[in-house]
């Protein structure tokens, strides 16, 4: 230690007691602040009003309780910063999964319980002086789960809560800062990105040297084999149903360097939040935010992780990975994982009552969403035996569980296998792309004029329709034939055009739509799709409005 | 909204021959030289078209019906021979708001009638009828349409309707017309007439009622002849 000599005397610059309390207090506060972990907010909510409850639990709420009572978003605000959570608020009054009940039955307004306990787990690092509840209500559906907020939800003020608390916060803003994103490629390109399922893949934690590597492990994920071994060399998209939708898709990868692992916590953001800061960080290379991002990371505890607009993906994956994981995205609609990799079969509590698109707990084949895929001569449950090795049934394990859970066929992406989807986690795939992606597969053109123009039948005596559809999309469906509808009546004598021509004089005044249905009539008879959502794919041109006529004005 | 300007006008319209009558000598019986009136009344517009012409899209109302318009007049008269007078007469028709009806589907909607100006020439015969001055007249001139921009409304049914570009046009006009004359002092009548006016182009006619006062401005010594 360095000394100075005053008066004779060794006298040290700073006293040994001040350094050993300075040590003291630095350990506390890195063990402390190190613990950059997760609290949870208890809240009470009854009668329309929200009380908060503090960081301990009062009162334990049921932890299996799997019934949505409405999606909230909550809104930590603090000096000059807000952060939002998208959350799900569970009715504790019901224990059982009653099947013949939806959801809908329990809208807002409509709610059986008179009071309710939540927590809401934020990192502990974030700062707030008050929370805002807000319930975002909207008409429920099954298959939402997974879905994106989407923008029709309105949101209806629940309560505001100022909380005195008050956390110091010192986000470690540093990592963030370093990122750099050196360029961009559009590596499979189908055109226009706002109606195309736009894929970004994302370095983490690479550096500019090993920037090669990353894009060797996207074409590995895409091009190499993996699956179905060597002598069976397929691509990502040679499996369906990505083969037959190949051209919905376009892939980016974005050369970013020192993009850290941990950034979701560093903005402190969640959700919807983190895509719309990462969608603003790209911008200036993909202006259309995307629809998914891949995260490709070295290290990570499993293979894939899957949120409805992100996946995280491990470097050595293999293309059946991704796959696995865009099935879980929405891409995929959200299906279920079929590993069954638990075999702790009483964990009882840690269950959920299922029963929806490739998962259920049901061996009644009423109760099984995919019964119109099951022979009536197959056993149910199916026992894991070759001769049912190509059949649907059900097949018990699933969803982490060696039991308890059944899945639709014994061997699957989903399962973990390097093989194709089973047939029923194929039909689910193809009918959440056929109904949200529909576009690319018809392409129209009208000489309806721009909006807001109106038609008099003396200028535009005709207006003509035309689409294009792609064979593809109709070899998927069963008796493809083409419908034309008038303000959703259909036109007679069209079925089957291509191209249709509208005497505008025969029409009424006032707005018109004109749509083309892909309609497959018959269910039952394709390997492909067996149960139609919705039997008929639209396409809707642009809103017309027909004048009433002209008039010359007189004496 | 009063128009001050227009009040000043008529105003001194009047004034100027009421000046000149009153600074005449009239101890003399004299024989008119000059004359003009003022009137206002009524023109009378039949119905055009019929409900047969209705076509969807091209035609929605095929019939606009008979109005009447407010018309305000005014003539000078010159003294030609014994009772033979010229004159020039302007007329200007108002425009008015009528309802038009869709048979279709009892559509209708409200428009502003086109306003018009008819001036003419006409060679007018003084006589007594029952001892009441009157006389009649017949004449030729021109009738001009005042245009209107296009303009897109709303039917009462929430349809759009294009009301079409009209530009001003003209078309030859003939007029006849019967009028009668009540003396109310030595140099002004109150006068009223009716008129019929056909036009040309249009293949219409109109008939007309107005009322008014005439003024002697000039006045002439009768002249004995042997």
């Amino acid at each position: 230690m360095k000394t100075l000599n005053l008066c004779g005397k060794k006298k040290r610059l700073v006293p040994l007691k001040l350094i050993f309390f300075l040590t003291i207090y630095l350990m506390t506060n890195l063990l402390f602040s190190s613990e950059a972990g997760i609290k949870k907010l208890y809240f009470k909510y009854s009668n329309n009003k929200i009380s908060y409850l503090g960081e301990k639990k009062t009162i334990e709420p049921p932890i299996n309780i799997r019934r949505k009572i409405g999606d909230w978003e909550i809104v930590f605000e603090g000096d000059n910063h807000k952060i939002i959570y998208k959350t799900r608020i569970f009715d504790p009054t019901l224990y059982s999964f009653d099947l013949d009940a939806p959801y809908t039955s329990y809208k807002a307004g409509e709610k059986q319980f008179k009071e309710i306990i939540f927590s809401v787990e934020i990192p502990t690092s974030i700062q707030y002086k008050r929370i805002f509840f807000y319930e975002l209500l909207h008409p429920f559906s099954i298959d939402e789960e997974i879905s994106p907020v989407k923008s029709n939800y309105f949101k209806k003020n629940i309560s505001l809560l100022t909380i005195k608390e008050k956390k110091i916060y010192s986000p470690k803003l540093k990592s963030i800062d370093s990122i750099k994103i050196f360029s961009h490629q559009k590596f499979i390109n189908n055109g226009n990105d706002k109606r195309r399922i736009d894929i970004v893949f994302i370095p983490v934690q690479y550096s500019e040297s090993e920037l090669g590597n990353f894009h060797k492990t996207i074409n590995f994920l895409l091009y190499d084999v993996c699956w179905g071994g060597w002598e069976d060399k397929r691509t990502f998209f040679d499996a369906s149903p990505m083969k037959e939708f190949k051209k919905l898709f376009n892939f980016h990868y974005l050369d970013i360097i020192n993009f850290p692992m941990d950034w979701q916590e560093e903005i402190a953001c969640s959700g919807d939040s983190c895509k719309e800061w990462l969608d603003n960080l790209i911008k200036k290379f993909i202006p259309v935010p995307p629809d998914i991002y891949v995260f490709v990371v070295k290290t990570f505890q499993w293979s894939s992780l899957s949120s409805y607009w992100s996946i995280i993906i491990r470097d050595d994956s293999c293309g059946n990975v991704l796959l696995r994981a865009f099935s879980r995205s929405s891409i995929g609609g959200g299906l279920y994982n079929e590993f069954d990799t638990t075999d702790n079969c009483k964990d009882e509590k840690a269950k959920e009552i299922i029963s929806r698109k490739n998962i259920t707990v049901f061996t009644d084949k009423d109760l099984i969403p995919w019964k119109h895929w099951i022979l009536d001569s197959t056993p149910l449950p199916t026992p894991n035996t070759l001769t049912y090795k190509n059949t649907v049934g059900a097949f018990e394990g699933g969803y982490d569980y060696k039991c308890y859970y059944y899945r639709p066929q014994e061997k699957c992406v989903l399962h973990g296998d390097l093989w194709d989807f089973c047939k029923v986690c194929r039909e689910y795939f193809t009918l959440t792309l056929l109904d949200n992606w529909f576009d690319p597969y018809v392409s129209a053109k009208s000489n309806v004029p721009s909006q807001g123009m109106i038609i008099y039948p003396s200028d535009t005596p005709f207006l003509n329709f035309f689409i294009t559809v792609d064979e593809g999309l109709l070899s998927m469906l069963d008796t493809p034939n083409i419908v034309w509808l008038l303000d959703d009546k259909p036109i007679e004598g069209t079925d089957g055009k291509r191209g249709i021509s509208i005497n505008t004089s025969l029409l009424k005044a006032g707005k018109h739509t004109v749509k083309v249905a892909i309609v497959g009539e018959v269910v039952g008879t394709t390997g492909f799709v067996r149960k139609y959502h919705d039997n008929h794919y639209y396409y809707t041109f642009p809103e017309f409005e027909i004048g009433k006529g002209k008039f010359k004005r007189q004496r | 909204m009063i128009n001050f300007k227009r009040i000043i006008l008529i105003v001194l319209l009047f004034l100027i021959p009421l000046k000149l009558i009153l600074s005449q000598e009239s101890s003399q019986r004299e024989k008119p030289i000059i004359l003009i009136s003022y009137q206002m009344g009524i023109t009378s517009i039949p119905q055009e078209g019929e409900e047969e012409d209705y076509r969807q899209g091209f035609n929605p109302f095929p019939v606009v019906p008979s109005h009447t318009v407010k018309t305000v007049n005014g003539e000078i008269f010159v003294y030609l021979y014994r009772n033979l007078f010229l004159g020039f007469s302007l007329d200007y028709c108002m425009n008015t708001r009528i309802t038009v009806i869709d048979p279709s589907d009892d559509d209708s909607f409200q428009f502003n009638t086109l306003s018009f100006y008819n001036y003419y020439l006409s060679l007018r015969y003084k006589y007594k009828l029952f001892g009441i001055s009157s006389y009649f007249s017949i004449g030729v001139g021109r009738t001009l349409t005042n245009g209107a921009e296009s303009e897109t409304i709303t039917t009462n049914k929430g349809y759009s309707l294009l009301l079409e570009k009209i530009d001003s046009y003209s078309q030859m006009l003939y007029v006849s017309n019967f009028g009668l004359e009540l003396p109310l002092g030595e140099s002004i009548y109150l006068t009223g007439k009716i008129s019929y006016l056909r036009l040309n182009m249009d293949k219409d006619s109109y008939l007309q009622f107005l009322g008014g006062i005439k003024f002697i401005i000039l006045k002439g010594r009768e002249v004995q002849h042997e």
